[in-house]
């Protein structure tokens, strides 16, 4: 799930100045989840819109915004709308954004910030799993990703701001993820596990605009 | 002398100066001098605070200004791993070849919490850079080196870490990378000390514990805040005492305060397997010389 929150009205206020003539698009996966780009969000900012003295030609909920497929086959229902409007501002996640514009070609805004991968444990509570590394290690660390949960991302911790088997850079309780690796370790009798030293990642595997074509 | 010459050899007093968001070197020699014959002195980065001078030159001007053997902490905060070879490769030519290595504090808890966290490294795969390096000439991709680097290098343990069992392991696995030696983090709790001596004794590395002197009472109701560290009452208590006094004598009194505490301390941890003592007296480093003259007395 990708996890969103809703910008400041202030902030969606000045990215939407210029622009008059406005369609407003949500998410009918995770930002519907998140609440943050679902019906009830998509009609609320029509109204908030309207109240900015904004000119709303059509809004809706594309299933999956960023399929840029999806995008063109439900945008097609507001065709003539989305021809006339000088911005389409859209609530969902950045990929969602970006594939919205792909698909009108239009000038497209976000309403949302994206904030992580994120597991669902009860609507509204998100908890950051996943920071797509591309390479996973969780079979070296007990399912337990320290690219994300340790504050470093370290590979071979503890560290210095471990306490009393707490992260002391997230705060708020957040368990050190290393504490938790040794106690699974420990738990299964493999200790010297602990001991293995994890290399260095590979950061080449990263470098940005990514494709996985086949 | 090189550190590893001294360590192992009886109980030894090494000194500890912070680097400076400063251009001036002359505060940090100062220091440096006033310590008096430490037989090195660990060139280290304020806690919580980013971009200061660097350490590596900081080191050198130190080794060059004072002939002392010289540590130099090196963190994986703010350098991937290309930066630290560089540092590390400089280091060498300015005579440094002793480090601290620790992942370092993040960004977050800083005075400059907008910094990007690097850790492309962790300290553990920093040690291992660096004993590829010492042994093989050679960095972690392979490419050699010219010249001949022979690096000792040693980490941050901390012996009030709670799950301790974890802290151990963590070190011992470091042992296995080949660590010359351990300082530990700033304690007054004894009792945790001889108990972490006598956990880490089978990993065969000089500990060296840290002691972290105060300026003053409020100095020590600072480090109090620290979750990891207790100061003494009995020690805020003859601090609190000093403050009654005025000038010279407030001086004299909050520095007696620290010696004749630590004096204590240190006979105390003495002899119990340690290889000495790494003393961080930020600001009172004169301290550190009247410490060791009265240890030696």
């Amino acid at each position: 799930m990708i996890i969103t929150v809703a910008k400041s009205d202030e902030e969606v206020k000045r990215a939407l100045e210029p622009y008059r003539n406005i369609v407003v698009v949500g998410c009918g996966t995770c930002a519907t989840i998140c609440r943050t780009g679902g019906e009830d969000q998509v009609k609320e900012m029509v109204e908030k819109l309207m109240g900015w003295g904004k000119n709303v030609l059509a809004s809706m909920v594309v299933e999956s915004p960023c399929d840029v497929r999806i995008d063109r086959r439900d945008l097609r229902r507001i065709e003539d709308e989305v021809k006339r409007a000088d911005a389409i501002l859209v609530m969902s996640c950045g990929v969602g954004v970006q594939a919205v514009g792909e698909a009108s070609g239009k000038k497209v805004l976000a309403a949302l910030d994206t904030i992580f991968l994120g597991e669902v444990e009860h609507i509204g509570r998100f908890l950051e799993r996943c920071r797509e590394c591309g390479m996973c290690v969780l079979n070296e660390t007990e399912g337990l990703c320290p690219i994300v949960l340790c504050a470093k991302g370290l590979m071979n911790g503890p560290c210095e701001d471990m306490i009393n088997g707490k992260c002391g850079v997230v705060g708020d309780e957040a368990d050190c993820v290393w504490v938790k690796v040794w106690e699974r370790m420990k738990s299964e009798g493999r200790e010297e596990d602990f001991l293995r030293v994890n290399p260095p990642l590979d950061r080449s595997v990263k470098v940005g605009a990514a494709k996985v074509v086949w | 002398m090189k550190l590893m010459d001294v360590l192992g050899k009886g109980f030894t007093l090494i000194g500890q100066v912070d680097s400076a968001r400063t251009v001036d070197m002359g505060a940090i020699l100062n220091a440096v001098k006033s310590m008096g014959n430490v037989s090195a002195v660990i060139v280290s980065e304020p806690r919580g605070m980013l971009g200061v001078a660097n350490t590596v030159v900081v080191s050198g001007l130190v080794k060059k200004e004072t002939g002392k053997e010289v540590i130099c902490q090196l963190t994986c905060r703010d350098r991937n791993r290309a930066a630290l070879l560089s540092d590390v490769l400089a280091a060498k030519m300015l005579g440094i070849d002793s480090f601290l290595v620790t992942d370092g504090g993040h960004p977050k808890i800083s005075d400059t919490p907008q910094a990007m966290a690097v850790f492309d490294l962790d300290s553990a795969q920093l040690v291992q850079m660096l004993r590829h390096l010492s042994e093989k000439g050679e960095t972690l991709a392979g490419h050699s080196i010219v010249g001949k680097l022979n690096i000792y290098v040693g980490t941050m343990a901390f012996p009030v870490a709670s799950p301790i069992e974890v802290e151990v392991k963590r070190l011992e696995r470091m042992v296995g990378l080949g660590l010359n030696f351990m300082v530990t983090y700033p304690t007054f709790n004894i009792e945790a000390l001889n108990r972490f001596q006598s956990e880490t004794k089978r990993l065969g590395v000089p500990v060296i514990v840290g002691v972290r002197m105060l300026q003053d009472v409020r100095d020590a109701r600072r480090l109090n805040e620290d979750p990891r560290v207790t100061v003494p009452p009995e020690l805020i208590d003859s601090l609190e005492k000093a403050e009654k006094l005025r000038g010279e004598e407030k001086a004299n009194a909050r520095l007696e305060a620290n010696i004749s505490f630590f004096e204590g301390f240190i006979e105390s941890i003495k002899g119990k397997g340690f290889a000495g003592c790494s003393i961080y007296a930020p600001g009172i480093e004169q301290a550190v010389s009247q410490l060791a003259s009265r240890l030696q007395a």
